[in-house]
């Protein structure tokens, strides 16, 4: 090995270090910037997953010329069909859409209208005097070849319980009381839904370069994450 | 003669006393609950069950065929456990199954209603909310006997040591967000 083999390869070890250092105390950044919502969640869900290379890092040490959106940023989808506890079943999957863009740094990474799947986790029709339930929870987001995983999507809910008309019938009238059902849940089309990303991901080329961006819906959240800066 | 009258003036008295009592003792402002943050990495779920109907029926909580714990009128208790899909099943004449998708580093909640049966009331779990938790103060910690064999459902002990762990993480969390700042 001569001296200039080693000297590039010292050099190359220190840029690698740099990088994992510049991204994990940017993480820290954005984990002390984000919005209350995200406050109470902690840290990145890394320890509940299994190892793997963070896409962001790779892409640091790679040089590649793009933005990273990290995990838990806060985001707003619309289901793209409609949804009711009386027609719904458990593992059944669902349309849904980004209702405003992701925004990192002032550069959008991801448009609004980008489209994805959701899943239902749990479905049930009504009871007696009880409400029909439905459970759901964001999968993913389609960009290009590439998945953006999602998590904690809140839109679970109970329809409205009859028990107190279950009840009254059946002390008046006895056995009629069985037909006395809950309301069902019904999710229409385009009903709006906070979820988060479940991953670090990486965005090579912003999407406000490629393609003009559309135009976010006329709801107040729009998502940004200052601390954030582009990679030159 | 006397004495009907005596017995039935002690009953009255005791009727119409015993819900002053009762409102008085109602009256005191009940403490919130505390619920900690789950252990880094893991999900948590809160079950209660308000009182109401059907006190007298069971709703014991079971995951895998084992027993999480029971969930007595007017209870709580919360579970640990790794996030993914997890399915809750509770039976009495019939059988109820509730499917959560626990999150790592989040709460949610369920809830068990008695609705009403042929023979007996029916238990029921249901999705819930934090709002509907906090909804019923007077909620109590199911006792350590009641809890188990399964694994997850934090005992009394357990739940104390978990608050005074995430007591100081406010503070904890706080020191980061200041020292960039410093540094700049």
């Amino acid at each position: 090995m001569t001296w200039g083999q080693g000297l590039r390869g010292a050099v190359a070890a220190v840029a690698v270090v740099t990088c994992l250092a510049w991204h994990t105390s940017h993480a820290q950044d954005v984990a002390t910037t984000a919005p209350s919502g995200a406050a109470n969640v902690g840290p990145q869900p890394s320890s509940a997953q299994p190892a793997m290379l963070d896409p962001c890092v790779v892409a640091l040490s790679e040089h590649r010329p793009g933005t990273c959106i990290p995990a838990l940023t806060p985001i707003q989808i619309e289901l793209a069909e409609p949804l009711s506890s009386r027609t719904s079943v458990t593992g059944q999957t669902f349309g849904l859409a980004l209702v405003s863009p992701i925004v990192v740094g002032g550069n959008q990474l991801i448009a609004a209208g980008t489209t994805g799947q959701g899943e239902v986790v749990h479905a049930k029709k009504t009871g007696v005097g009880v409400g029909g339930e439905l459970v759901l929870a964001a999968r993913f987001l389609q960009i290009g070849e590439k998945r953006l995983r999602l998590r904690s999507m809140h839109l679970n809910g109970a329809g409205r319980d009859q028990q107190g008309l279950a009840f009254a019938v059946g002390v008046a009238v006895g056995f009629p009381a069985l037909f006395v059902r809950g309301k069902h849940i019904d999710v229409p089309a385009g009903a709006f839904a906070d979820a988060k990303t479940a991953e670090p991901f990486w965005v090579d080329v912003p999407a406000d370069a490629a393609e003009k961006p559309a135009e976010p819906r006329s709801i107040e959240k729009v998502v940004t994450k200052e601390g954030v800066s582009n990679v030159p | 003669m006397f004495r009907k009258t005596a017995i039935s003036l002690a009953l009255a008295a005791s009727t119409l006393t015993s819900p002053v009592l009762a409102a008085d003792k109602s009256d005191a402002p009940a403490a919130p609950i505390a619920i900690p943050a789950p252990p880094a990495g893991k999900g948590q779920v809160v079950f209660f069950r308000p009182g109401g109907m059907g006190f007298a029926v069971g709703c014991s909580v079971n995951e895998k065929g084992q027993k999480v714990s029971s969930l007595g009128a007017g209870r709580y208790f919360v579970m640990v456990t790794e996030p993914g899909r997890h399915e809750f099943t509770v039976k009495s004449e019939a059988k109820d199954v509730l499917a959560l998708e626990v999150e790592a580093d989040e709460t949610q909640y369920a809830t068990c209603r008695i609705k009403m049966g042929i023979m007996v009331g029916r238990p029921d779990l249901a999705p819930s909310t934090e709002a509907d938790f906090r909804k019923n103060n007077k909620l109590k910690l199911v006792d350590a006997d009641d809890m188990g064999p399964g694994e997850g459902a934090l005992r009394p002990d357990q739940l104390a040591a978990a608050l005074a762990a995430s007591a100081p993480a406010p503070a904890a969390a706080a020191a980061p967000a200041e020292a960039p700042a410093a540094a700049n």
